[in-house]
């Protein structure tokens, strides 16, 4: 087992996954066959505005998603080479030991009515190999240094309510790395703090990615640190992909609709005025449209989209996109 | 114009459409509601559904005495010769008579003055209103029920009306919190800032969102001041003989165990279904005003 | 995006103050702003946490009255309560929140909920109520098919233009807009604030943009004041604010921006590092409130409060750097 994880193999691997919710509507069909990979030590980029299914796909690969009213419908989720959508004891225990979620609310996050000493002596306590009592407070102290806070020892006796916003995201951050887990998901990690502090958090996360070689997965509606922080990138729209591929390649030359439309719409520092947003709304999931679920608001949409699913088309090796208008492997119009 | 209307009904039974399908989904709610409404029924036709109607008053047969349960009288008959059945549902229309007139009382002043307390927090208004209520909460409902009773002449009406003095206090401090922190909400601040009178604001902007809470809550008492109710003809100040009371049934009946079993247990599961009913009912309510939003 | 031509101040607030009492001491929310709203114009107050941005917003429209300072409207003290504004005055100054989920009373249709500031500040009933309610709908770009629905049946950005249509329903001249487009989405941002700037240019409003997004600000406001700890640092046209920012705390907020592309990069200061934390506004630093995590800290900052200079044509900076009695 310890093996698997210095070879380099696929960390994770999502497998055609969807996933519906039952509310009294009827089914709300959320993630459509989706299609992820996250490989060992690659930091992946997550965009998507409200709605889209990033969380649901997080919460998914966490096993933290309520079963019902939620639903798999088709696929996998292959961890370390195992499927942890199978209800096993074993998958279970692998996702609860080599993969951590930070929290956009970090208050949230943190059991208000203990001290941060406790949960984090909690962890080395019931860690894989389990830390010696006298060497637990070294240990936290360390982790609390590497993640940049001010006064580890009083943070320690402290209760999360005593701590700023940034710092309680620190804690959960060092609480990762206690854990010594592989893969981090962070989900829109800095969306609630401000922007000076949600610099520095940005930074000690990426630090800490790449000097311990993990996994991470970022996120966030700030384009701006997914560009900076990834070396690949997702763009989702309704539950579905739009485009995948390096984030360089992506965010230089987006090739699909939504991913130009949005990119158009976020107000850039060069102080280019105000665009137009992207005309129309999100689709319904109880109904969603039979081919793409972006061709009612497409300002390049063909027949063809509206009737059938977008197969995938490469750009140029590391850069894909599921649009008609740039052909696709199936009978596409140029 | 009646274009208009239907527009205007249909946002309402959409949402009442949810609501309900939220509510049926629990089974014990649902069961909850079935009993309550059982119940209403019986105690509106008793007359008509009790075999026995003229047993709910001065009877003596003592040939037809102390029998067991049967097909004839279904459970059973007590020490004067009456139809125990018959009885126990001219006690339920008691009983469920009692329960709407205590919130019918109580509940109108509690909440009026949980409002007024409210909207005016820290005020001498407030305060004074408040503590008045505290002086009733630190009485058990029971006792100070009694105390009214005692004073007065017991019976049916004073009985009620001693209930409703024991329990307004808990409606005004419910409405009370409820009202503070609705309160902070954005757009009462926002109608606040526009110069709405006080009147529009609290009659308009929160009442309508505390009423969920406050209707649970009273769905929720009905079973306690039945109990209560039922107490107190037990200890003799309640509604008086021969007028059928579950309460004094119990209490009359109990020298008759354990031959004439019948006679006191009956009308004691009887107000245990009463007022599981109406917890059940109560509890369901709750679940399903707590996640409306969604 | 012009800047305005005429320079009529509709607004004028000096030396404003807050002060709330906690528990823990007093917090000096606002500690003497001063700053000038010409009419027609486009104002952007930006900050961060505990700067004050939102209490300055408060008191204009009259949540509580000031500890100190004073606020003029076209020449009018109003620096109270709004319960003890005239009626007039209230119709003028409106406000649009940040969150469009709490703003609106999830017990109430639009209908209702745009009635109420027509009903109260023109006092129109019946028929007229009705037109007014449904001109108002149109205005923000709604169908009139939602006048009916429950603010629960409709999405984030339609609720923030019904939050809009109900401060433009009583025909005011002054919005002040509390972080109107910090919930939404990127794209129903876009929209929102396109709409504003549509309402903006054809009735000729002013408003007060509160917000912590300096992208947003950078494109849509025509001068920006940047706050930190309840006092003003540097205000200037937003061209010249971002081509020539000269307050430390600017410098460093602008370096913190994540951008979305080289090209923006190259707007934002030489790296100024993001370091520190925001002090405890009860616990406020002596001197220059961002002394502690200045970079250019000189002795005087750590004792001595810096005035409010002119540096260039409407461009003032409160920073020892740049006063003119430096050391």
């Amino acid at each position: 087992m310890a093996n698997q994880a210095k070879d380099p193999q696929t960390l994770l691997d999502v497998r055609d996954l969807s996933i519906s919710y039952k509310v009294y509507e009827g089914m709300l069909r959320v993630l459509q066959h989706v299609d992820f990979r996250v490989e060992s030590g690659e930091r992946i980029g997550l965009v998507g505005e409200a709605g889209c299914g990033k969380t649901t796909l997080l919460k998914t690969i966490a096993r933290i998603l309520p079963m019902p009213p939620a639903r798999i419908e088709s696929g996998e989720v292959r961890f370390k080479g195992r499927n942890v959508l199978d209800r096993d004891k074993t998958s279970h225990r692998m996702i609860r030991r080599d993969v951590s979620m930070v929290l956009q609310d970090p208050t949230a996050s943190l059991n208000p009515t203990l001290t941060i000493k406790s949960f984090m002596g909690d962890i080395l306590k019931n860690a894989a190999h389990p830390v010696a009592k006298a060497e637990r407070k070294q240990r936290m102290l360390e982790a609390l240094e590497k993640v940049s806070m001010p006064s580890p020892e009083r943070v320690l006796g402290s209760y999360p309510v005593q701590l700023s916003g940034g710092m309680r995201q620190r804690v959960c951050i060092a609480m990762c790395l206690l854990k010594d887990v592989d893969l981090i998901l962070a989900d829109e990690p800095t969306t609630s703090l401000d922007v000076t502090i949600e610099k520095q958090i940005l930074q000690l996360l990426n630090a800490l990615v790449t000097e311990n070689r993990k996994s991470m997965v970022l996120v966030s509606h700030a384009l701006g640190a997914v560009r900076t922080m990834t070396d690949r990138a997702y763009v989702m729209y309704a539950g579905n992909l739009a485009e995948k591929g390096a984030t360089a390649k992506v965010f230089e030359c987006p090739a699909h609709p939504y991913t130009i439309g949005l990119f158009e719409a976020t107000p850039k520092l060069s102080g280019e005025g105000v665009s137009d947003g992207i005309a129309g709304e999100l689709p319904s999931y109880l109904d969603p449209p039979p081919g793409c679920r972006f061709a009612p608001r497409c300002p390049q949409a063909k027949a063809i989209c509206r009737e059938k699913k977008p197969a995938a088309a490469d750009l140029d090796g590391s850069h894909t996109v599921f649009c008609w208008v740039h052909g696709g492997r199936q009978e596409g119009d140029a | 114009m009646s274009d208009k209307k239907t527009k205007r009904s249909r946002p309402r039974w959409e949402k009442f459409k949810r609501q309900w399908s939220k509510f049926a989904s629990n089974r014990l709610s649902l069961l909850g509601l079935i009993v309550v409404i059982l119940l209403i029924v019986l105690a509106v036709f008793a007359k008509q559904i009790a075999p026995y109607p003229e047993h709910a008053g001065l009877y003596l047969d003592f040939q037809s005495a102390n029998q067991g349960p049967s097909w004839k009288h279904l459970a059973g008959t007590d020490e004067y010769g009456r139809d125990i059945f018959s009885r126990m549902l001219f006690g339920l229309r008691v009983s469920l008579e009692i329960g709407l007139l205590v919130l019918a009382i109580g509940v109108p002043i509690g909440v009026l003055l949980g409002l007024i307390a409210g909207y005016h927090r820290n005020t001498k208004i407030d305060t004074a209103i408040m503590r008045f209520t505290d002086l009733f909460m630190a009485v058990p409902p029971l006792v100070l029920a009694l105390v009214v009773v005692a004073m007065a002449t017991p019976g049916f009406f004073f009985a009620a009306i001693g209930i409703a003095i024991a329990w307004w206090p808990w409606y005004t401090r419910l409405t009370y919190s409820l009202v503070t922190s609705l309160s902070n909400e954005m757009y009462v601040k926002y109608a606040e800032l526009s110069g709405a009178s006080s009147r529009h604001i609290i009659l308009r902007e929160i009442l309508p969102n505390a009423v969920s809470p406050i209707f649970t809550k009273m769905s929720l008492d009905m079973g306690m001041i039945i109990i209560i109710a039922s107490s107190m003809s037990f200890v003799g100040l309640g509604v008086q003989p021969p007028a059928p009371s579950l309460g004094s049934m119990v209490s009359n009946g109990i020298k008759f165990l354990p031959e004439f079993w019948w006679i006191p247990v009956f009308p004691a599961l009887f107000v245990v279904l009463i007022v599981l009913g109406f917890n059940l009912l109560g509890d369901g309510l709750r679940d399903v005003f707590a996640i409306e939003e969604l | 995006m012009t800047v305005s031509e005429t320079t009529t101040p509709i607004l004028e607030v000096s030396q404003l103050r807050k002060e709330f009492q906690t528990r823990q001491g007093t917090l000096v929310a606002v500690a003497g702003v001063d700053f000038v709203i010409d009419e027609s114009e486009i104002y952007g107050l930006v900050g961060e946490s505990g700067s004050g941005k939102s209490t300055v917003g408060s008191m204009i429209v009259g949540m509580y009255p000031s500890n100190g300072g004073q606020i003029l409207y076209r020449g009018q003290d109003i620096d109270r309560p709004a319960s003890k504004r005239s009626k007039e005055l209230k119709r003028q100054i409106q406000l649009v929140f940040q969150d469009p989920g709490g703003s609106l009373n999830p017990r109430q249709t639009i209908r209702q909920i745009l009635s109420l500031p027509l009903k109260l500040h023109q006092g129109l009933n019946g028929a007229a109520l009705e037109k007014a309610v449904e001109e108002t709908i149109e205005k923000v770009g709604l169908p009139m098919s939602y006048l009916d629905k429950y603010p629960q049946a409709i999405g984030g950005g339609e609720k923030q233009l019904v939050c809009i249509g109900r401060a433009l329903a009583p025909d005011p001249s002054f919005i002040v807009l509390d972080e109107p487009t910090s919930a939404l989405d990127v794209s129903i941002q876009a929209k929102i604030s396109n709409k504003l700037l549509e309402l903006q240019e054809q009735l000729g409003l002013s408003y007060l943009f509160i917000t912590h997004n300096l992208c947003l600000v950078r494109n849509l406001v025509h001068r920006t004041a940047i706050m930190y700890l309840g006092q003003l640092c540097e205000t200037a046209t937003t061209e010249e604010f971002f081509t020539n920012p000269l307050h430390p705390y600017t410098q460093m907020l602008l370096a913190s921006i994540p951008v979305m592309s080289e090209q923006e990069e190259e707007y934002k200061p030489s790296e100024v590092e993001s370091v520190g934390e925001i002090p405890n506004p009860i616990h406020r630093p002596d001197g220059c409130g961002f002394h502690t995590r200045c970079p250019f800290c000189m002795d005087v900052c750590k004792t001595q409060p810096p005035t409010m200079t002119e540096v260039g044509p409407g461009h003032h900076v409160s920073c020892h750097l740049h006063s003119a009695t430096t050391t």
